[in-house]
């Protein structure tokens, strides 16, 4: 249907399943350009070097069943006693049919705790390596 | 066209609704049961709990609800949960009672026995799950909007503003009623507007029935009401000398709000055209 899209459409899935209290998520995909201008530039050149992706999501504190481990999952791979070594399959939903799929390390991650406000944990991660072979598909 | 008058109307509200949340662990001493008046008491209970809740009371323990008589349940055994509505008093002392009428005016004679139990304390898990809508007594006004969030999508060389119109929806309103503590049937008392707003662990969110016409009122109209779940955001009071004591509570909406033109949520529907009508009481329930 020809519509506009919200974050109610909108999901993230960690290893396939779907993260139940998520606030936001967001992507930002980078590539490295090299300049390639010779003496005799009068306008920047460049080629496309390595390209990368980093992002952020929200996940709400909570308690019951199944949805415990939405944030425990992520946190354990970060928050834990010696190296780190597990990254994450991350599935970044706009809506059913368009969705990012990417193995990552989670580079930051928090618990803030305020009196008169949920708990949240805010994380950020690195895409480890390409999108997954069929991984970037908007229908 | 008809017109109609807001003496149609009602108010039906349900306690408890979320029984993920709405739920608190609470340990029972056999200390903490006193036979002579039937009640039991845990820590909270005045936190949490109002007179005319209707509770389950559930433990995973293997003696089972063991402050209650076997005699209580129609198996003549001690189960691991029962269903029944509460009057709480002050010193966080539980009464447990048949019926809502009972429970709010604390109609000893109807009161459910206890029985001491020996051993370790129980630990229980109270939640309060109303299953009946009650009309709420004394209204002189309510008021509701249903709001939908506005996302603009104007874009490069549009001439008129563009809205998205699939927003999030919520609502808002106003419950205003004359107060009153007492109740002589299944109608909810306006005291219980001033109650809602302070269950400290279990949230004040409650069902809500709000009703343009009632055909219990007028049997010649329809039934079409405002089904929400709604969290008291603002209760107040206003006691003015010569003035009759007013009530009040400010809501918001959280979840579906949806406007139903329809039987109510009590009616069950048959292949043949008579009603089974639902008692107020704990004894209904199917299992």
């Amino acid at each position: 249907m020809s519509t506009f899209r919200t974050g109610r459409d909108g999901s993230l899935l960690i290893g396939g399943t779907t993260a139940v209290k998520v606030r936001d998520w967001s992507l930002e995909t980078t590539v490295e350009l090299l300049n390639v201008n010779t003496i005799d530039s009068f306008a920047n050149e460049f080629t496309p070097g390595v390209k990368g992706a980093t992002g952020s999501a929200t996940l709400m504190y909570y308690k019951g069943g199944v949805d415990d481990k939405d944030f425990s999952h992520l946190l354990t791979t970060i928050l834990k006693t010696g190296s780190i070594t597990d990254s994450v399959t991350l599935t970044l939903k706009v809506d059913n049919d368009a969705a990012i799929k990417f193995s990552a390390f989670i580079t930051s991650a928090s618990i803030s705790v305020n009196n008169n406000e949920l708990v949240v944990v805010p994380f950020n991660f690195t895409v480890n390596g390409d999108f997954s072979e069929d991984p970037v598909f908007y229908v | 066209m008809t017109f109609f008058l807001g003496t149609k109307g009602n108010v039906r509200l349900r306690r408890g609704t979320n029984t993920a949340v709405g739920s608190i662990s609470a340990s029972i001493d056999p200390g903490d049961v006193n036979v002579d008046v039937n009640r039991f008491a845990f820590t909270g209970a005045t936190d949490n709990l109002l007179t005319g809740d209707r509770i389950d009371i559930a433990t995973s323990d293997s003696r089972g609800i063991d402050f209650v008589p076997a005699s209580h349940w129609s198996t003549n055994t001690t189960e691991d949960d029962i269903s029944a509505f509460v009057n709480v008093d002050q010193a966080d002392g539980v009464r447990l009672y048949p019926t809502l009428a009972d429970a709010i005016n604390d109609t000893r004679a109807n009161e459910i026995a206890l029985e001491a139990f020996t051993g370790s304390a129980l630990s229980v898990t109270i939640t309060v799950r109303d299953l009946a809508f009650n009309v709420l007594g004394n209204v002189t006004r309510y008021e509701f909007q249903n709001t939908r969030e506005q996302i603009e999508t104007t874009v490069l060389s549009d001439k008129y503003k563009q809205q998205f119109s699939a927003g999030l929806l919520s609502g808002s309103g106003r419950i205003e009623c004359a107060f009153d503590y007492t109740s002589s049937g299944s109608q909810e008392t306006p005291k219980l507007l001033l109650q809602l707003i302070q269950r400290l662990d279990l949230g004040c969110a409650f069902d809500l029935a709000l009703y343009l016409t009632d055909q219990s009122v007028d049997l010649n109209v329809e039934n079409i009401f405002y089904m929400l779940t709604a969290v008291v955001t603002n209760a107040g009071v206003s006691v003015e000398a010569g003035e009759i004591i007013n009530c009040s509570i400010d809501f918001v909406t959280t979840g579906k709000v949806r406007l139903v033109l329809d039987r109510p949520s009590r009616y069950l529907l048959k292949e043949d055209t008579d009603k089974i009508g639902v008692e107020h009481s704990v004894d209904f329930l199917l299992r």
